[in-house]
């Protein structure tokens, strides 16, 4: 065996070293309560499953980690992006301006209000995480929203840009009867002179 | 449980013995060393209930490592550093400050607590001696709770009477030296502390 503390009570020590000496004793000179062999059997033989304190310190980690990528993930699902909705000129129906150069001019973009776009979000965010619906919603076809008046309003499709030839608008609305409209007669207007009356005061 | 084990053998021997699967050599190796571990945990944690728990905790992790153990230190080394690192978990842990917090010990481990026996009056004392004396003793127990941490460790396992300066030293991962002064420097440290209270030096 090796060098033990010296003990420093003897007759040569300070008060005050004999005093940290019994200090120290009677906070770790204790004995085990009896019976540790067996309760350490009893351990070894029917042990529960125990997290350590090392080991707590990695889940609660790991759950923070976790816990900033949902944030995260949330904090991207909820950031407003700008959309478009689909130009007027590519509904069914609607005729399409030529360019100079025989392209199709791109119709501009159109900002949705807020209310439109957070009901629209959901469905058309490019990069999406959210697994696409399986079902199919069927919608009608829209084969012509003008009635009669197929491929005579061409007006929101164009560009308000010099030297684009806008396709001539061909009235063919059907021969109606003149309206009537008859002139409007106002009374004049008579107003009668103000009359000032005195405010009775108090009796005095 | 130490019915089959001879009384002569040595550590090395019931560990060979545990190794193979023989729980009451463990057992005697367990009665052999509870009192160190029990105490270094002691020292650590502050409490007996406490550090009657990290013994168990370090008695079975031992025994589970056992085929670890290749016998390059003593069996007793190998198993209070176990014991000290358990400890220091225990220290840290969050769950012992909520259980802290809710229910202060009441094992007669904490700074406030001390013995009755140490309260009667020795014969060759008088009564206002004695007084003064526990005072003392409470206001050196005080203190050496608020040293830190390393020096208090360092004084703590050096006052269990059941570790060597070696064994300290393994435990803390400190040098031996490193160890020797820590010590040192706690008992200036607390003597310095006890003089500016008013107690005499010498």
């Amino acid at each position: 065996m090796s060098e033990r503390h010296a003990d420093t009570t003897g007759a040569r020590g300070s008060v005050l070293d004999a005093a940290i000496d019994r200090a120290v004793r009677r906070m770790v000179q204790l004995d085990p309560v009896a019976g540790l062999p067996r309760r350490v059997e009893a351990r070894l033989t029917t042990a529960p499953v125990r997290i350590s304190a090392s080991r707590f310190r990695y889940i609660a980690a790991a759950a923070a980690v976790a816990l900033v990528f949902v944030a995260v993930g949330l904090r991207r699902e909820d950031r407003p992006e700008p959309r478009t909705a689909p130009g007027l000129g590519r509904l069914a129906g609607a005729p399409r301006a030529m360019s100079p150069s025989g392209a199709l001019p791109q119709p501009p973009e159109v900002r949705l209000p807020a209310a439109s776009q957070h009901a629209t979000r959901r469905q058309s965010i490019p990069g999406a995480r959210r697994a696409p619906h399986a079902d199919v919603i069927p919608m009608p076809n829209i084969h012509n929203v003008f009635g009669d008046r197929a491929d005579t309003v061409a007006g929101a499709t164009l560009l308000a840009r010099e030297g684009i030839g806008a396709p001539r608008v061909v009235e063919s609305m059907p021969a109606t009867a003149p309206i009537a409209i008859s002139d409007l007669s106002v009374p004049p207007l008579q107003v009668e002179p103000l009359r000032i009356v005195p405010i009775p005061g108090p009796p005095r | 449980m130490t019915a089959t084990v001879p009384l002569q053998a040595t550590d090395l021997d019931l560990v060979r013995l545990a190794q193979a699967g023989d729980l009451d050599a463990f057992g005697e190796l367990v009665e052999r060393n509870r009192r160190a571990v029990f105490r270094a945990a002691l020292a650590c944690v502050g409490s007996a209930a406490e550090a009657d728990d990290v013994a168990q905790e370090a008695f079975i992790t031992a025994f589970r490592k056992l085929d670890t153990f290749r016998g390059d230190s003593q069996f007793r080394t190998w198993l209070l550093s176990i014991t000290w690192r358990k400890a220091i978990d225990r220290r840290k842990s969050v769950m012992r400050w909520v259980r802290l917090t809710v229910s202060p010990p009441r094992d007669g481990s904490g700074e406030d607590a001390y013995d009755y026996m140490d309260r009667i009056p020795a014969g060759d004392r008088s009564q206002e001696e004695a007084v003064v004396d526990d005072e003392l003793q409470r206001n050196v127990m005080r203190l050496i709770g608020t040293l830190p941490k390393k020096l208090r460790d360092a004084l703590l396992l050096a006052g269990t009477g059941e570790h060597t300066y070696e064994q300290i030293s393994e435990m803390l991962g400190a040098p031996l030296g490193t160890v020797k002064w820590r010590v040192s420097e706690a008992r200036r440290v607390l003597k310095k502390k006890l003089t500016a209270l008013g107690y005499a030096y010498e």
